[in-house]
């Protein structure tokens, strides 16, 4: 008995340490110390009281407080390596595959899963949508004498389908019946807008057996090899040639652990991946300050005359060096902060539109049009 | 508040636990109804002063029924009619309209604008606690509280608040005033609450993900082994949805010296619709029993007048669940099993305990189709999909979008936690009790549920509206 009650007061005495030491010792920690931003995002300030708020204000709270929870990083690495390390278990943002491959898992963010498995498919209405918008965008930058390219980047899930689990590899539609490779089937044959899908020769990368990874393991994007073998495939396109990718060309630069690593909170843990640099002599190139993240202005002691303007997501950052120094000029910018003043001000000679093939259906979009301010 | 977030873990209970502690025994129960009033205007604002209303009104008809005992009849009348109105009000006044909706659009008539009234959390728990106390004051079981406060107390405690058990007032007026908290209670209470934290972070609320997911797609797209797996995995979350709940309130209510009733006991070990009920909710079939079904006459009527009796308890055991017509839908068919249990299935049951096992655990898995799917007609398509899933094999679903592993652990933890392991373990089942084992693995899984909370925000409580 006396054994039994010792027992109880020690479960009592870690419990009430459970419930009072975290916040004490956080209390403790200096501000700098405290939970890591290993989120990605702007953590919750403490939230204003007024009465007005009091119906929404412990709701607000709670927010806050969950984003500040003491050892919050530390607690969200623990349980997501029981999860991920032990039972591979999908979540929101990840899908684990094989040979610790992560795959990128939203529904509401293109659903690239849902791309290859045939539950995202493409509307007959969008595909005109695009067709028309691309059309009138091609017409009116022929008009001013611009050469306009549109570069789809094929997505690291259909080119590492092979790690997929394969339950889903089970259900990977044929290539006929791909939504991205729809598109660019159709708008070849019903406009005249110059289209990259550089799928086939990242495919035939693979299929000589080349050593080398073109995607990331732990990231949702191509690396370094894989910007290198799209932007080869663009350039050609524009008349410029780079020299196809060899062995000798490739540097490994050391290990790194992708964007969806960083999503599990697991950067430690899942640092798998290596960087790569492609060695090859190309123009210098003096880099602008950014305007704002991701739009920069670039110069170059290339040869060539045409002045670039590039719209882009993140799946240009690999090709970036590439195709920034064979142009004097290149103005780089995202595709949200695209305007049509960028294009009067710039004044390209070629304009390249690139984005991942899950975000296809902003082709039915014009980030180049002109808006009339209220 | 949900007990099972960080804000109660981490900044409610700490304080109130301390404050508790450090201020002398005849404030406590002023400092737990503040408390409680603050845990409760923390997700109820406004309508903490309907709680207040409520708490107020009922002290007065207790004491009323007690000074004015030649007229006490005819406040028992008035207060019960008050309490329910109220709940019909706030819980069924746009069900009552979208029914009479439905009479008015067949005969032709212009319909009326349902209004949109918000249901305030727990109501249907605190206002059968307050006719509990006035009830038991009428029949003389208790004396009234002279301290607005211990009724306050009683009605507004924080761990039953919102989602019980529901407490009887005979059951814990002594402890309201007489109680203390002993290193033994201290620590039962820690257990059960850490097992009952356990049960709905690690267990629930994980099956509820695969469950919600499955039970959120169109009924088009879901096949007949799709609806198996969500209604399996849904049995059994919502059984330690809200066992583990009951069981944090009770661990909750032993760290500040009250001893609540168990609210469940293994019901799914049940064995007939009847034992079920004697071991799902109890405090509310017990409630019903005793306020509803013996002043009906009970079974000391008749036979007819039994079984009318048992229709109107499930009939009003399914409307509390909630204001439409699938709840009802649900009660009525539990209703109709007790009914047809005692007419001729009693006997068979008694010499077959597998088949009676088998039998009992497919009407409640069935019934819990109704309780989950709000739409009936949906709910029948549902059910059609359990009876003939060779008719409904085809889907574009993944259901390992679903389903992993994880779930599966869980699930394969949830069948053996319900009550074979507890049956299998027999004597060494005492020995773990309040041993060191059992402590240190009570600290691992309180350490994983906070893991899990903060990693987590999906957290659905299903008795929540209730």
């Amino acid at each position: 008995m006396k054994k039994r009650r010792l027992i109880q007061i020690a479960l009592i005495v870690f419990f009430v340490a459970s419930i009072y030491l975290p916040s004490l010792l956080w209390l403790g920690t200096p501000e700098e110390q405290r939970n890591a931003t290993t989120e990605n995002r702007m953590l919750r300030d403490f939230p204003s009281f007024s009465l007005q708020k009091i119906e929404t204000w412990p709701g607000e709270f709670e927010t806050w407080f969950n984003d500040h929870i003491p050892f919050r990083s530390r607690l969200v690495n623990a349980y997501n390596k029981m999860q991920h390390l032990v039972f591979q278990v999908p979540t929101y943002t990840v899908l684990p595959g094989k040979e610790d491959y992560l795959f990128y898992n939203r529904k509401n963010d293109g659903y690239p899963i849902g791309l290859l498995t045939g539950n995202v498919m493409l509307q007959p209405e969008l595909a005109l949508q695009i067709v028309e918008n691309l059309t009138t965008i091609h017409q009116e930058m022929d008009d001013a004498g611009i050469e306009f390219v549109v570069l789809l980047a094929p997505s690291k899930e259909r080119m590492c389908a092979a790690f997929l689990p394969d339950y889903l590899q089970k259900r990977i539609v044929p290539d006929d019946q791909y939504p991205p490779l729809q598109l660019v089937n159709y708008l070849r044959e019903n406009t005249p807008v110059r289209i990259v899908y550089p799928y086939e020769d990242l495919l035939q990368m693979q299929a000589q057996g080349f050593p080398y990874p073109l995607y990331y393991a732990t990231d949702t994007h191509w690396n370094t090899l894989g910007g290198y073998v799209g932007s080869r495939a663009l350039l050609e396109e524009l008349g410029i040639h780079l020299p196809p990718l060899e062995l000798d060309m490739v540097i490994e630069k050391g290990p790194y652990a992708g964007d969806l690593a960083f999503a599990l909170n697991l950067t430690n843990e899942l640092r798998n991946d290596v960087t790569y640099a492609v060695s090859l002599e190309l123009p210098d190139v003096e880099m602008s300050e950014p305007f704002s993240p991701g739009n920069y202005d670039y110069i170059s002691d290339s040869d060539e005359e045409r002045r670039l303007l590039v719209v882009r997501d993140s799946y240009f950052n690999a090709m970036e060096p590439f195709v920034v120094s064979q142009f004097p000029e290149t103005a780089v910018r995202y595709v949200t902060s695209m305007s049509y003043e960028d294009l009067e001000i710039f004044s390209p000679d070629v304009v390249v539109w690139e984005l991942t093939e899950r975000f296809f259906y902003q082709l039915a979009n014009n980030p180049f049009a002109y808006v009339v301010e209220e | 508040m949900l007990f099972s977030s960080m804000t109660f873990l981490w900044i409610f209970l700490p304080l109130v636990l301390l404050l508790n502690w450090l201020l002398p025994r005849k404030m406590t129960n002023g400092f737990l109804v503040l408390a409680s009033l603050f845990f409760y205007a923390w997700g109820e604002p406004v309508y903490i002063l309907l709680m207040m209303f409520s708490i107020i009104f009922n002290w007065l008809a207790g004491r009323c029924i007690e000074v004015f005992s030649a007229r006490k009849h005819l406040v028992l009348v008035v207060t019960v009619t008050t309490n329910l109105l109220l709940l019909a009000y706030f819980k069924y006044l746009g069900m009552l309209v979208r029914t009479f909706n439905a009479v008015l659009n067949t005969a032709g008539l212009p319909v009326l604008e349902v209004p949109q009234v918000i249901l305030p959390i727990g109501i249907s728990f605190f206002t059968f606690q307050a006719l509990s106390y006035v009830v038991d004051v009428y029949r003389g079981e208790v004396a009234a509280q002279k301290h607005l406060l211990n009724v306050a107390l009683y009605i507004s405690f924080f761990p039953q608040l919102i989602a019980g058990p529901i407490v009887r007032y005979h059951d814990v007026n002594e402890q309201i005033d007489h109680r203390t908290v002993t290193v033994e209670r201290f620590g039962e209470g820690v257990r059960r609450f850490v097992y009952g934290l356990g049960k709905k972070v690690l267990l629930s609320n994980i099956m509820a993900q695969a469950a919600d997911g499955i039970f959120g797609l169109d009924i088009s797209l879901v096949s007949g082994g799709m609806a198996w797996a969500a209604i399996l995995l849904y049995t059994l979350q919502i059984y330690y949805d809200f066992s583990g709940y009951s069981d944090m309130a009770i661990g909750l209510g032993k760290m500040f010296g009250f001893d609540f009733n168990e609210n469940f006991h293994y019901p799914y070990t049940s064995c007939s619709i009847r034992e079920f009920w004697h071991r799902w909710h109890i405090s509310l079939s017990t409630w019903f029993r005793e306020y509803v079904y013996i002043p009906l006459g009970g079974n000391r009527q008749g036979t007819v007048c039994t079984y009318r009796n048992l229709a109107i308890v499930f009939f009003l055991t399914g409307l509390w669940h909630g204001a439409s017509f699938s709840f009802v839908f649900w009660g009525l068919y539990h209703g109709l099993f007790q009914v047809m249990e005692r007419v001729w299935l009693k006997a068979p049951l008694k010499k077959r305990p597998w088949a009676a096992w088998i039998y009992t655990t497919l009407v409640v898995v069935f019934g819990w189709v109704f309780f989950r799917i709000e739409n009936f007609t949906i709910a029948l398509s549902f059910a059609e999909r359990m009876l003939t899933p060779w008719r409904y094999g085809q889907t574009s679903v993944i259901i390992q979008d679903y389903v992993n592993w994880l779930t599966v652990a869980v699930f394969v933890m949830g069948i053996i936690g319900m009550g074979p392991i507890q049956r299998f373990l027999g004597q060494m089942g005492a020995k773990w009790k309040r041993s060191a084992a059992e402590a240190v693995y009570l600290l691992l899984v309180f350490w994983l549920c906070i893991a899990a909370l903060t990693s987590n925000t999906y957290n659905p409580f299903i008795y929540f509206k209730f």
